[in-house]
C-alpha cells in the first residue's frame, strides 16, 4: 500500500515537471514570436483543396503473405485542419509468406481456399492535420510538410486466389474501422508526396466458405503516394 | 528468386525510383519558372544537442508469431548540427505478446510450430544525420521545435536459444523539443539480420525521451538567408 501511494506520488511529481517543462518552454516560444518579424512560422503557403493521390502500398502483416499494392484517393480538404478522405481504394499483390509455404509443404491435404488475403480495401476518412511546419534542409531548402491523423471506416475484400483466376467461392468481405497517422511533404503548391500509416480492424466479416473465427483480424498498410491539388 | 528475395527486390528498386525522382523535382521547380519568393530558412537552430542519453519504449509489429514491446536505452554523442553518433542502443524485448498463430496452427491443421525463436536482445550502433532543422506549429497555436534525423549501422540480435545475429540497420526519425535539456524523438527503424544464412527482418518504432546532458547555450541567432 505504502509503496503504491510513493508510486502514485512519484507519477504526480513526474508530470508536473514536465508540464512546468513545456510551460516553461512555450513561454520562451512566445519570445520568439515577438521577435521575429514572419511570426512563429509563416501562414500556410500551401493549401490543399481537392487532392487526387496515387501511389504504392504494402500490406505486411498478414503472416501468410505480404501484400504490394496500388492505390487511388479523393481527399476534400475543407481548412487548413479537416479534411474528408472520401475514398482510398486499392489493389494488393500478395506474395507467400515461408509460413505458408512450410505449412502445405507440411501437410499437403491443406486447401489454399483456407488462406484468404486482402486482394482490394477502401477507406473512409477524416483527416486532422495537426502539426504544419517547414524545415531547412543543411541550410539550402525549405520543406513544407504537415503531420495528419487519420480515423474512418473500412472495406477489405479478401480472397484466397488472384482475382484473374476469378475463383470468389471463399471471398470474405469484410467491414471496420481504421486509423492512422501520416506525413505530407510539397514540392510545390500542386505536388506533395504523403506517407501513410495505417490499421484496420475487422468489426464484421461476412464470409463464403470457410468459416473460421480464428484469423487475425486486423490489416495494416504503409503507403506512399504522389498527390496532385487540383 | 525466393519470394522473400523477390519481394526485397521489389523493395530496393521502389526506393531507388523514389529517391531518383526526389532528385528531379526540384530541377523540374526550377525549370518550370515559378517564382516563390525569396527563401528564407528558419531561425539558425535554437538548441544544440551535446551528450544525449534516453530511454525509449518501442513496439516490434511485424514477426508473425510474437508482437513485442521493447525498452531501449541509447547513449549518442552529437559532434555539430549535422552529425551525430549513435554510440550504443540496447533493446530489451521486455513483453513478446502471442499472437495466437501458433495455438492457430495447431488447431486448424495440428501443425506444431517450432521454429518460432524468440527475441530477446539487440544492440546496435549508429551514425545519425542530421539534414533537416525547422519547427511546426500545431493548430497554428503551439511553436514546436524539431529536427528530422536519419539513422544507418551495425548491430547484432540475440534470440532466446542464445544465438547472436549479425544485423544492420537504417531508420528515420524526429525530435520534438521541450527545452534545451529535454526532447522527445519518435523514429522508425528497419533491421536486417543474417539468420544461418537466412535473411529476416524486424521493423522498430520507438517514442524516446532524451536528455541532453552539457547543453549549450540556447541559440537566439538570426535568420539565415539562403537560396539563390
Amino acid at each position: 500500500m505504502r509503496s503504491s501511494t510513493r508510486l502514485a506520488a512519484g507519477v504526480v511529481m513526474l508530470i508536473g515537471w514536465l508540464g512546468s517543462l513545456v510551460t516553461a518552454s512555450a513561454e520562451d516560444q512566445d519570445t520568439y514570436r515577438e521577435e521575429s518579424a514572419y511570426g512563429p512560422i509563416q501562414e500556410h503557403i500551401y493549401k490543399m483543396d481537392h487532392e487526387i493521390s496515387i501511389g504504392w502500398a504494402y500490406l505486411p502483416l498478414d503472416p501468410y503473405y505480404k501484400g504490394y499494392g496500388a492505390q487511388l484517393a479523393y481527399t476534400i480538404h475543407f481548412n487548413p485542419f479537416i479534411a474528408l478522405e472520401l475514398f482510398r481504394v486499392g489493389w494488393s499483390y500478395n506474395v507467400d509468406t515461408e509460413l505458408k509455404t512450410k505449412i502445405i509443404d507440411t501437410a499437403p491435404e491443406v486447401s489454399l481456399a483456407e488462406f484468404p488475403a486482402v486482394v482490394f480495401f477502401e477507406n473512409t476518412n477524416l483527416l486532422f492535420k495537426l502539426f504544419y511546419g517547414k524545415q531547412s534542409f543543411t541550410n539550402r531548402t525549405v520543406v513544407h510538410f504537415e503531420i495528419f491523423a487519420t480515423l474512418g471506416a473500412a472495406f477489405l475484400f479478401r480472397n484466397p486466389y488472384p482475382i484473374w483466376e476469378g475463383d470468389l467461392d471463399n471471398a470474405r468481405y469484410e467491414f471496420g474501422v481504421n486509423g492512422g497517422f501520416g506525413v505530407r511533404f510539397w514540392f510545390n503548391p500542386t505536388w506533395s508526396i504523403r506517407i501513410d500509416l495505417r490499421d484496420t480492424v475487422t468489426l464484421l466479416s461476412l464470409n463464403q466458405g470457410v468459416d473460421d473465427e480464428s484469423w487475425l483480424d486486423n490489416s495494416a498498410m504503409i503507403g506512399l503516394s504522389l498527390a496532385f491539388n487540383l | 528468386m525466393s519470394p522473400v528475395t523477390k519481394g526485397k527486390s521489389r523493395y530496393i528498386l521502389a526506393l531507388v525510383v523514389f529517391l531518383g525522382w526526389l532528385e528531379v523535382c526540384p530541377a523540374y521547380a526550377e525549370q518550370s519558372g515559378q517564382d516563390y519568393g525569396k527563401v528564407y530558412a528558419i531561425q539558425e537552430k535554437p538548441f544544440i544537442m551535446n551528450h544525449e542519453i534516453s530511454l525509449s519504449m518501442a513496439f516490434l509489429p511485424l514477426d508473425a508469431f510474437y508482437k513485442y514491446m521493447v525498452v531501449s536505452g541509447h547513449y549518442t554523442a552529437h559532434f555539430d548540427d549535422f552529425w551525430a553518433w549513435e554510440v550504443v542502443h540496447l533493446s530489451w524485448a521486455t513483453l513478446a505478446l502471442d499472437t495466437g498463430l501458433k495455438k492457430e496452427l495447431n488447431d486448424r491443421w495440428g501443425i506444431t510450430a517450432m521454429d518460432t525463436p524468440r527475441l530477446e536482445y539487440f544492440l546496435d550502433s549508429n551514425l545519425m544525420i542530421k539534414p533537416l532543422t525547422g519547427k511546426m506549429v500545431l493548430f497554428d497555436d503551439w511553436l514546436i521545435n524539431m529536427e528530422s534525423f536519419v539513422l544507418v549501422g551495425l548491430g547484432a540480435q540475440r534470440f532466446e536459444s542464445g544465438a547472436w545475429y549479425p544485423a544492420m540497420d537504417a531508420g528515420i526519425g524526429m525530435r520534438v523539443f521541450m527545452s534545451n535539456t529535454l526532447s522527445i524523438r519518435v523514429e522508425a527503424r528497419e533491421y536486417v539480420y543474417m539468420a544461418d544464412s537466412k535473411v529476416d527482418s524486424v521493423l522498430y518504432f520507438g517514442a524516446s525521451l532524451c536528455y541532453n546532458a552539457f547543453a549549450g547555450e540556447q541559440r537566439l541567432g538570426e535568420r539565415l538567408e539562403v537560396g539563390p
